[in-house]
């Protein structure tokens, strides 16, 4: 099946094509955030402005349509630029940490030997260290930060790629076609690169769609535990984790201060579901071929 | 006599078997147990034997995708068992390999074009892609197929079709030899004789050698010039195919020819129906392999292994009952 | 023939409902099978050969296969209208059958000889003792060595042949009337299709059952078949007794597939290659559907069907231009002439 098959297949499909729209309307969101949400600071565009100095949340009104949360920082703004830090995290992460396990899980299947045993048994020992713990320690090691989060993120999830990687790059290096390249006389990179990648490709493309939600929603709780962005840094994680005083209203109305978790949480989950939607849709379409 | 373009001396492959959790070794697979044989220039050997008898691990040695455990590959005059990754990669534009599935043996995702013109590429036998693309569309044309299909993915086509493409890979590079691996053996009926026609075209056309490896009797027959039998790593008997099917001296060969059902109800064949399945390769019968299905073994069989000797003009074989006579 | 037969298929269609739109896969198929004989179905892959047996066994799935349309007679029943429970004890019990791949027919979790005594517990009612001993029996007439042993053991530990074997025990335990073999010796190497075969024959004889041999090998149709039907394209193109099929082929199709495979005792310089290939179920053409393939195609041959006809007394043939196929042979000519390299 060739790309402009999937991308056709992946559009008929109501499921996914609902997560496409998803994406473009975050990526719309980001591209014009300067516009949406003019910055107050043009040099600093990702600190969240304040509408004064009040802890208390004020509810949504004309001048701050979706309220401000604690410490009155503005919820819309914190919003739409909070996708374009989500989008970075996401696509940063995922695409160092996938290339990485691309990379490792590629070289280990196809040399083999005592190559692969080792870069398998150092894929083993990170596989074995508790994600959310490492992370936490290396982000409080290296200092707080959007880039040392994304670091740590980096360090501790390149394992399933590089494992997912293995598994696929050792069943195409038999096949056929594999050996009549070498047969021809390519060399080991030509024989990578154009025949076995190109074919071991897609589940790791699914599997990375699957990522970019999970690798934000890390993000999102490192922010909440106080180890990621910095104060007033425009990052969804950290306005749920601003939330956190209010959860349970004022007396009588459990619901008062809603706005300062709901919109957020809603942000965070919509970005999650759409990623997860185009992967599970790239894998009913891939299935019949993978088995 | 024409001159041998390829041999084949004392070749060994052993597959070890690896068992426990330190993987030591604990027996080997011998696919291929000490063979030794000769391809002419311009000649067809065929290979021959049932599944297991090592007859396409033989193919792939020779051309190196699977290293050998002991023995030499002499070809024109160089043993490449010797030679180092760079050599190698040079040498392979004179020796290419036909595989038996087409599906599996044509990138899914490549173009008939880039599948072709690759090992062009590989080789830099063109100066820039137009002059690589008309050299694919030369080849494409002489195996049969029209240039309209040089920007097609591979499952647009047929196996017979897809069978065309492997070849036209591997006539690409101007080949002297070709080891045909099971060529015709995943196609329909009436599409292999087709690829046969074909492969026999060609070979008149470029002047080719084939090693030509098949378990069907008749399809080798009708190709070859001369046919070696294998059976567990052995080769049992190497004559030219009409000796082997008027005369043939290995009780083997005489059982395997029997065995072939023929297309005439009217014949009614005296079959030698062999009792028993082919033993395994991991630790094969002492002595003559064949001896505990031969119909004719006897005392000597399970104890000594006979020697491949030559009985008759350039007919060999290895079995202790033509010792005795 | 007088004998009254034992399996009627009349005008059976069989159809596969897919995204790409309607297979006819059998369309339009009728044969007979008498009782103590072997039908012969011979054809390429995708004729329609195993679905046509798959539709007397009701083994085609569905969704997305279907048979449209049809008879197929089987002691005064038509199975097409049984209910799954009465098909039930027909299958197994009066018609068994035999596929290609004997390993994915038996369940690798049970001995062998569970798998035998579950079959005849279910169908013949006897108890297990009983049935073990049968078992064993059944095992012994299939030829497998030291069946005591044999019985206990698992699919794994058996060769493709042995396991050829235990199917063939499997589908004779209960006595069917009707045996249907899939390219039961596709699989195996050419010793052991010979020993396969054999067995086959002689079971045969002293089980006086039919049986439908499904091959594409000539050969094997030829050493097994008392009867031939040819497919191609999802229908009979010639049916007749196996002597009169290889020694005067009508069709142009059967003739290409009896000229294209080399034969041991004869030398030829060149295979007559039919050309092309089988066209896809999609997209059959009009009229007669070799008319892609057949150097004979002329006018009738691309716009109407042919009937399936007696030719001969009990030869039927399913071509426009079989008599002039007649002179083409008479005349001693290949009709299949050099096409070159070209497909």
């Amino acid at each position: 099946m060739e790309w402009q098959e999937v991308l056709k297949r992946l559009i008929q499909n109501k499921i996914s094509l609902l997560g496409i729209l998803i994406i473009l309307f975050f990526v719309i969101l980001a591209v014009f955030a300067p516009f949406i949400a003019p910055p107050r600071d043009a040099d600093e565009p990702y600190m969240i402005p304040r509408a004064g100095w009040t802890i208390e949340p004020q509810a949504p009104s004309n001048e701050h349509i979706f309220g401000t949360t604690e410490s009155q920082y503005d919820i819309f703004y914190g919003i739409v630029w909070g996708t374009r830090t989500a989008f970075r995290i996401g696509l940063i992460v995922v695409g160092i940490s996938s290339s990485f396990g691309i990379i490792l899980g590629t070289i280990a299947a196809y040399y083999g030997g005592w190559i692969d045993e080792l870069l398998m048994r150092i894929t083993d020992i990170f596989m074995s260290i508790p994600f959310i713990i490492a992370t936490i320690v290396l982000v409080t090691i290296l200092g707080q930060g959007i880039t040392n989060v994304m670091i740590a993120l980096i360090t501790f999830s390149w394992m399933s790629t590089a494992r997912l990687m293995r598994s696929q790059v050792l069943s195409v290096k038999e096949d056929e076609f594999v050996q009549a390249a070498i047969a021809l006389g390519a060399n080991d990179f030509r024989i990578i690169f154009r025949h076995i990648i190109l074919n071991t490709i897609f589940p790791v493309v699914i599997q990375a769609s699957m990522r970019m939600g999970s690798m934000v929603i890390t993000a999102s709780t490192l922010s909440f535990l106080g180890v990621g962005a910095p104060e007033g840094y425009a990052d969804w994680g950290q306005m749920i984790s601003f939330a956190r005083n209010w959860i349970l209203g004022i007396e009588g109305d459990p619901l008062h201060y809603w706005y300062t978790l709901v919109i957020p949480g809603i942000a965070i989950t919509l970005f999650c579901l759409s990623w997860n939607l185009i992967g599970d849709a790239f894998r009913d379409i891939l299935d019949p071929k993978l088995n | 006599m024409a001159e041998n373009l390829l041999e084949v001396k004392n070749l060994k492959k052993y597959f070890p078997v690896k068992a426990g959790v330190f993987k030591r070794t604990v027996a080997h697979v011998k696919a291929v147990d000490d063979i030794s044989f000769a391809v002419k220039q311009g000649e067809t050997l065929g290979l021959v034997g049932e599944s297991g008898c090592g007859k396409s691990t033989t193919g792939r040695t020779i051309l190196r995708l699977l290293e050998a455990t002991e023995g030499e590959v002499v070809f024109e005059g160089k043993n490449i068992m010797e030679l180092d990754k760079n050599e190698m990669r040079a040498i392979r534009r004179d020796m290419q390999i036909i595989f038996q599935d087409p599906y599996a043996s044509l990138n899914p995702r490549m173009t008939v074009a880039d599948i072709v013109g690759e090992p062009i590429d590989i080789h830099k036998l063109a100066k820039n892609k137009k002059e690589r693309n008309q050299k694919v569309e030369e080849i494409l044309e002489n195996v049969g197929l029209g240039a309209e299909y040089m920007n097609r993915y591979p499952h647009e086509f047929s196996g017979g079709q897809r069978q065309r493409i492997g070849v036209a890979r591997a006539l690409a590079v101007d080949p002297k030899l070709i080891i045909a691996d099971e060529p015709v053996s995943a196609l329909d009926v009436s599409v292999q004789a087709q690829v046969v026609n074909l492969l026999q075209d060609l070979q008149q056309e470029y002047g080719l050698t084939y090693l030509f490896i098949a378990h069907d009797l008749s399809v080798v027959k009708h190709i070859s010039d001369r046919v070696a039998v294998m059976y567990l790593g052995k080769i049992v008997e190497l004559t030219d195919k009409k000796e082997l099917y008027d005369n043939p001296l290995h009780p083997y060969t005489q059982s395997l020819l029997s065995a072939i059902p023929e297309a005439d109800p009217k014949k009614k064949k005296d079959r030698i129906v062999l009792e028993g399945d082919v033993p395994s390769p991991v630790d094969p019968p002492s002595g003559c392999r064949f001896h505990p299905r031969c119909p004719k073994a006897f005392d000597l069989c399970p104890v000594k292994e006979p020697e491949f000797k030559e009985y008759g003009d350039g007919h060999f074989a290895a079995c202790h009952l033509l010792e005795k006579e | 023939m007088s004998k009254e037969a034992l399996v009627e298929v009349k005008n059976l269609q069989t159809y596969f409902y897919t995204e790409e739109g309607v297979v006819k896969a059998v369309d339009g198929v009728d044969y007979e099978i008498y009782p103590g004989e072997t039908l012969g179905i011979v054809g390429e892959s995708g004729c329609g050969k195993s679905v046509t047996s798959l539709s007397i066994m009701r083994l085609v799935e569905s969704p997305p296969g279907k048979i449209e349309g049809g008879v197929i007679n089987f002691q005064g029943k038509d199975l097409t209208k049984l209910s799954e429970k009465e098909m039930r004890k027909i299958r197994g019990n009066d018609i068994s059958m035999i596929f290609q791949e004997p390993m994915t027919s038996l369940n690798p979790v049970y001995t062998v000889g569970d798998q035998i005594i579950e079959a005849i517990m279910l169908h013949k009612g006897v108890k297990r003792k009983e049935a073990r001993q049968q078992a064993i029996e059944m095992l012994q007439k299939v030829g497998i060595p030291l069946p005591e042993q044999r019985v206990d053991e698992y699919p794994h530990q058996l060769s493709g042949g042995m396991r050829q074997r235990v199917m063939i025990a499997m589908a004779l335990s209960c006595d069917p009337q009707l045996l249907i073999a899939d390219e039961p010796t596709t699989a195996l190497d050419v010793t052991i299709q010979a020993q396969i075969l054999e067995l086959m024959n002689s079971l045969k004889e002293s089980y006086g059952m039919a049986i439908m041999m499904i091959t594409h090998d000539l050969g094997v149709i030829a050493e097994v078949s008392d009867r031939v039907a040819v497919m191609y394209a999802g229908k009979v193109v010639e049916y007749t007794d196996v002597d009169s099929l290889f020694e005067d082929p009508k069709h142009p199709y059967t003739w290409g597939l009896m000229n294209s495979i080399p034969k041991l005792d004869k030398d030829v310089e060149r295979l007559e290659a039919i050309p092309g290939s089988v066209p896809s179920p999609l997209n059959f053409p009009e009229g007669c559907k070799f008319n892609t393939r057949c150097p004979l195609a002329e006018g009738k041959c691309f716009t109407d069907e042919p009937e399936l006809i007696d030719a001969e007394a009990g030869h039927k043939v399913r071509c426009w231009r079989y008599k002039d196929l007649e002179d083409i042979k008479a005349r001693g000519e290949r009709i299949y002439a050099d096409q070159g390299v070209k497909e």
